[in-house]
């Protein structure tokens, strides 16, 4: 964080009006499962259905999506917000384990860990990485398959206590 | 494959706020009601906005590089309603709302409840309906402290899937 940007920059409070989801992104690379929380994602095509997701750069996920090619976007419900916690940080585990963080996984048909307890999910094919110049990959995803277990409302994260926009994370 | 109207359902469960985006064009400003935007950077501050390409409101960003994105507060679901058309503006007017222009030529429109200007700095997404715009954010402005924006979840729209 830069000392010299004052907090309340005015222009963070816009971005936090920014209106995000909360998400589990998982990848599979050679034999590890890689989870963790996301939120600055968005849909960018309707055909063919392209999705847009900003990852840490050089964070283990990001390096995991850009060389597996591939990722899964678990939706998670409005009550599963200690399950978006479990994922703050990076969690990993050996390719074939049977959870993650105690929640059940299971393998997509593209190869991409699944979290069962989530309401729906979305494979994705790694289409592109945008050149974006900033902190975060931006990562351009096709949807090739996709579930819905059980309908709900989705976690809307200015509904949680949690932030992730403007200046910085808390 | 899954079935399109699954993929269509789960696209439409993601998180959107409801946004003006506006830019000057050649004609006289023009503004479109989007959602497709989300953060992309804390440092340097960038946002990605997706416009559906072909579209005044894109070609507009095309052009001028610039655009100002409002954000439309909870009570607002008229101002976002009023511009599901892109009207063109003229005379200080668009959509039955006033703008005036930044500095740097960007229509403003004083009803938003906040909104930031924003510069391009990369265009992308080859493949796919829309245009990405990765932009820096030159300017900005809250004009109600603590407003809440609308939820594209709360209100009868969608966009997605």
């Amino acid at each position: 964080m830069s000392p010299e940007i004052p907090v309340t920059d005015v222009r963070s409070d816009a971005l936090r009006l920014l209106s995000n989801g909360v998400y589990v992104l998982t990848a599979c690379l050679s034999d590890t499962v890689h989870a963790a929380t996301v939120s600055w994602l968005s849909q960018v095509s309707f055909h063919p259905p392209l999705v847009m997701v900003a990852l840490q750069r050089n964070s283990h996920l990001a390096h995991a999506v850009r060389k597996a090619h591939r990722f899964a976007i678990n939706i998670l419900g409005a009550e599963q917000q200690a399950l978006a916690e479990s994922f703050f940080t990076h969690i990993t585990a050996p390719a074939g384990a049977p959870a993650l963080a105690g929640y059940p996984l299971r393998d997509g048909a593209a190869h991409c860990p699944l979290i069962t307890d989530a309401m729906a999910w979305l494979e994705c094919r790694l289409d592109a990485e945008l050149p974006s110049p900033g902190d975060h990959n931006v990562l351009l995803g096709e949807v090739t398959g996709a579930g819905i277990r059980h309908p709900g409302a989705p976690i809307v994260l200015w509904e949680t206590p949690w932030s992730y926009g403007g200046l910085n994370a808390s | 494959m899954p079935e399109s109207d699954t993929i269509k359902s789960i696209l439409r469960m993601f998180g959107y706020g409801l946004f003006v985006a506006a830019s000057a064009s050649p004609d006289g400003p023009r503004a479109a009601t989007v959602s497709w935007a989300t953060q992309a950077s804390f440092e340097p501050r960038l946002i990605a906005v997706a416009m559906r390409k072909g579209t005044a409101i894109c070609e507009a960003v095309q052009a001028s590089q610039r655009f100002a994105l409002h954000v439309v507060g909870a009570h607002q679901p008229d101002f976002a309603k009023a511009f599901f058309k892109a009207p063109l503006g003229a005379d200080g007017e668009m959509g039955g709302y006033r703008y005036g222009l930044s500095q740097r030529g960007v229509p403003i429109l004083g009803a938003a409840a906040a909104w930031l200007e924003c510069e391009v700095i990369e265009e992308a997404n080859r493949s796919g309906d829309h245009a990405i715009f990765i932009s820096t954010i030159v300017d900005s402005d809250v004009s109600v402290p603590g407003v809440e924006a609308l939820a594209l979840r709360d209100t009868p729209w969608h966009y997605g899937g």
